[in-house]
Formats: C-alpha cells, sequence, structure tokens
C-alpha cells in the first residue's frame, strides 16, 4: 500500500487533550465533547489513563469501523474484522473479496472463521475496564511520587529522570489489562477443551462449520446463499424481496443493492454470540434505506456540483466567512499539532 | 441520525483530536458531519514549507467502504491536482482501503505535497515544470504558498 510508515503516526501515551480551540457548537460533536478539556490544568490522570488503554483498546478495535469487534472474524490472512465489516462490499467485483488491511483475496466470504478468543477477550475487558483503570491511575500516581521524591533525594538528577521515564511508561495500564486477558484466555482454554471433544466428533479442521454446528444446534439459524442477481429479471427480484419482508419497489440496481445489504447483514448476524431476531434485523435495513435515500439525494446533488464545479468552489470564494472562523481555528490546531511532534 | 458512516466520522474526529499528525487538522462543519473543512501544512525543506492549505472533505454514507471526495479550497500548483482543487491519487480512487480514516487521508495527501508523481499528471504545466524546469516549478509553488495565507 502506498501509505505507509508516515501515515501511521507514532502514538504517545502522553498525548494530553489540548487546549482546543475548536469549540463545540452542535450536538453531533458533543459525542465527544468529553475528549476535548478546556483547561491545562485539567489534564488528568483520567486523560492519561485513556490514552494508555487506548494503546491496548486499539488491538481490540477493528481496523475499518475503529470500534470494538462486534463479531470478530479472522481470516486466512491473520487479520480480523467485525462479521459486518469484513464482508462490506462482496458484491463490488473489483474490492468484494480482498481484505482490506493486506489486500490477500478470497474466493468466499465462507473463508472467515469467528475468532471466539477475541470475542471473550473483548467481554472480559470491558467487564473489567473501570477497575484496569483504576489500577492504572493508582500506579501512575504512586510512580509519580516515588518519582518525585527520588529526584529530591537523589544527587544524580539525570538518572533518576531516566528510571522515571521508563517506569511511567504505558506498563502499568498494559500488566493489568494482562491478568484480564489470562483470565479469558484460561476460560477460553475451559470452552476450548468442549470444542476440542466436538472437534474431533466432528472429524472436521474447519472452524467454521464447526461453529455453526454448536448454534444451528440452538437456534436454526443458517448463512443464506449468494445469489447471481445478473440472471434475475426484476419479477424474481421483487419475489426474493418480498420473502425476506423487505420493501420490493424501486429500480432494479436498488433492490439488488438492498437485497444484498440484507444478505450481508443476515449472514454476519449468523455468526453472532446472541443472534438478532429478524425484526431487529429488518429495524436495522430501515435504518439504512433511509440513510441510503438521503444518500441517493445527496449524490445527485453532488453530481450537480461536479458539472458546475467552478460554483462550488466559487461557494468558498464568495462567502468565504461561513467556514473563516473554523480554518482559522484549524490553523491554530495545525500549529499546536506540529509544534507537539516537534517536541515529542 | 446516527448511521455507520457519522458513527466512523466521530471517532476519526476523535482519534484526531487525542493523536494528531503533526501539521494538520481537520473537523466537521459545525451544521453538516458529512462535510469536513481541514488545514495542511506544507513540509519541511519543501518549496510547500510554511504554506497552510485548506481543504474540503465530503463524505457519503457508504463511508468508509467508499473514500471522500478531497478538494483542495486553496489556490495550488502541483502536478497531482486539477485547477479545480481535485486531487488524483490513487488511495483516493482505485486503491481505497476502508482502513483508512481522516488522519491517514489526510497524512497522504501531505505526503504527496512533497513527493509528487508526475507520471500521473493532472497539472500538465506543474508536471512539465516539476521535471524540466525546477526552478520555475519551486517560484509557481512559492506563489501558492503566499496565496494560502490570505
Amino acid at each position: 500500500m502506498q501509505y505507509s510508515a508516515s501515515t501511521t503516526p507514532l502514538r504517545s501515551p502522553y498525548m494530553s487533550s489540548s487546549t482546543s480551540a475548536l469549540h463545540l457548537r452542535v450536538d453531533f460533536v458533543s459525542e465527544v465533547a468529553h475528549c476535548h478539556i478546556n483547561s491545562p490544568q485539567h489534564i488528568t490522570r483520567q486523560v492519561d489513563t485513556e490514552c494508555a488503554l487506548s494503546e491496548l483498546e486499539s488491538e481490540l478495535k477493528c481496523s475499518v469501523c475503529k470500534d470494538f469487534y462486534d463479531v470478530p472474524m479472522s481470516s486466512k490472512c491473520q487479520h480480523t474484522f467485525c462479521a459486518e465489516c469484513a464482508k462490506f462490499d462482496y458484491n463490488n467485483k473489483k474490492t468484494g473479496l480482498c481484505c482490506p488491511t493486506c489486500g490477500y483475496s478470497f474466493t468466499s466470504f465462507t473463508q472467515f472463521y469467528k475468532n471466539t478468543l477475541i470475542e471473550d477477550l473483548i467481554k472480559e475487558y470491558k467487564s473489567n475496564r473501570e477497575s484496569i483503570a483504576h489500577l492504572y491511575a493508582l500506579g501512575k500516581q504512586a510512580e509519580e511520587r516515588e518519582c518525585r521524591e527520588e529526584k529530591e533525594g537523589s544527587i544524580k538528577a539525570t538518572n533518576s529522570n531516566s528510571n522515571c521515564n521508563f517506569n511511567s511508561s504505558p506498563f502499568g495500564g498494559t500488566t493489568k489489562s494482562k491478568c484480564a486477558s489470562e483470565k479469558s484466555i484460561h476460560k477460553n482454554d475451559n470452552d476450548g477443551n468442549g470444542q476440542k471433544r466436538k472437534r474431533t466428533d466432528d472429524n472436521d479442521n474447519k472452524l467454521l462449520p464447526l461453529n455453526k454446528n454448536i448454534r444451528t444446534s440452538n437456534n436454526q439459524l443458517c448463512k443464506k446463499p449468494k445469489i447471481a442477481y445478473g440472471l434475475m429479471n426484476e419479477k424474481k427480484l421483487k419475489n426474493l424481496l418480498k420473502e425476506e419482508g423487505l420493501p420490493a419497489y424501486g429500480s432494479k440496481n436498488e433492490m439488488i443493492a438492498r437485497h444484498s445489504y440484507f444478505i450481508n447483514l443476515y449472514n454476519s448476524n449468523v455468526d453472532a454470540t446472541i443472534p438478532k431476531s429478524k425484526g431487529e434485523l429488518l429495524r436495522d435495513m430501515k435504518k439504512w434505506e433511509r440513510a441510503h435515500q438521503s444518500n441517493e439525494a445527496k449524490d445527485a446533488n453532488l453530481i450537480k456540483k461536479t458539472l458546475t464545479n467552478s460554483e462550488e468552489i466559487n461557494s468558498y470564494v464568495i462567502s468565504p466567512n461561513k467556514y473563516r472562523n473554523q480554518f482559522a481555528e484549524l490553523i491554530q490546531q495545525a500549529k499546536i499539532n506540529k509544534r507537539r511532534r516537534e517536541t515529542a | 441520525m446516527s448511521t455507520e458512516a457519522r458513527r466512523r466520522l466521530m471517532r476519526d474526529f476523535k482519534r484526531l483530536q487525542n493523536d494528531p499528525p503533526g501539521g494538520i487538522s481537520g473537523a466537521p462543519c459545525p451544521d453538516n458531519i458529512l462535510l469536513w473543512n481541514a488545514v495542511i501544512f506544507g513540509p519541511a525543506d519543501t518549496p510547500f514549507e510554511d504554506g497552510t492549505f485548506k481543504l474540503a472533505l465530503q463524505f457519503d454514507e457508504n463511508y468508509p467502504n467508499k473514500p471522500p471526495s478531497v478538494k483542495f479550497i486553496s489556490k495550488m500548483f502541483h502536478p497531482n491536482v486539477y485547477a479545480n482543487g481535485e486531487l488524483c491519487l490513487d488511495i483516493l480512487q482505485n486503491r481505497w482501503s476502508p482502513t483508512y480514516d481522516v488522519a491517514a487521508i489526510l497524512t497522504s495527501i501531505q505526503s504527496l505535497l512533497h513527493d509528487p508523481n508526475p507520471n500521473s499528471p493532472a497539472n500538465a504545466e506543474a508536471a512539465n515544470l516539476y521535471r524540466e524546469n525546477r526552478k520555475e516549478y519551486i517560484r509557481r509553488v512559492k506563489e501558492v504558498v503566499e496565496h494560502s495565507w490570505e
């Protein structure tokens, strides 16, 4: 991939929240309001903890949706994604069956298998997150105190400094979290024994069919096959949609998009430990439908815009004031970011 | 309305705030989370140094499965940037991967500034000058750098 070292910035555990110049004016930004800290005095341990834990957390997050894995599925190429993210666009022949991370191409999405270890780790981590953060904060406090005392007492100030730097790396957080992960590994081992027994019974090396067997015995869910839409006329498509309880209007392409999205949703749901009911899935579909419609309206606007591209730029030129303040703030912010990188 | 794309954009914003790359910033417009404004500083030790270039990023509900359309709002003179500000960058087209986020896009654009690809020129004049008359290329770039301060 073209973007490599330069585009994956080094993470610093001490990247505290800045005195952000970007004031949050709208509802949708208020969600992140907690990561903005308005005065430097406020740079508390909580922020440090969050940063230290964020390294650990990033290991438990999907690189497509950037959130904790929801039904983690691992591929042959050793990359893991949420069930929904992994099959993100499998009807798109160009990018459909490629690993988003390394580009490894698959012949079928069944080559992904559910990664129960990661799922258990996340469950364990989420339920222990507060205590991990608390322990980390306590450890950090103790280190700081020790560090201060050492500094005051010791003549070799430089030595103690380097020591203190070493100690204050986010190991506090990770060692504690290790306890949590060990627990869950242990737990998983117990589960694994059961699975192993079943596996020998089944005489099957593949994980996916194994998981499927366990689950299908519980709730009779199995995956729906991929459909060759190219061979279908509109009537058949409409019947397909009706069978699933989906709306059967719109152009052929819209119907195909709707059906393939549903199949993707349905099949990733099959892998979930606690699968959603069909009603819930249909609600998710409605949500997607609304977003999709507004998107199509936007697309139409965008096409108009690209036709009159100069106008779009002109709108920035004619009313430069519209985003002037935001750009001024962004420039300040970029300056702060640059300085921070240089000192780091 | 919270959709997958919007939730992902919130996470991108959070990451950009908590762990920002040097000389880069970006934020969604107050009235539309799918439209972002961003600023990129020209990389040091290049003709683009000291430039503060403004960009607009338009996302849609298919993000991150589809890349955003990205555009320079500031005037730009670069072999891979069209006259209307649009970019010719592979990761924003056929080499897009849903693992990229806003920070990655902006960092890629920043590195494109100092490392142009004259083989796929979007601005033929800039590409020719870059290959054949580097001195004049640098002069023209300095012009847009000064222009970016306005």
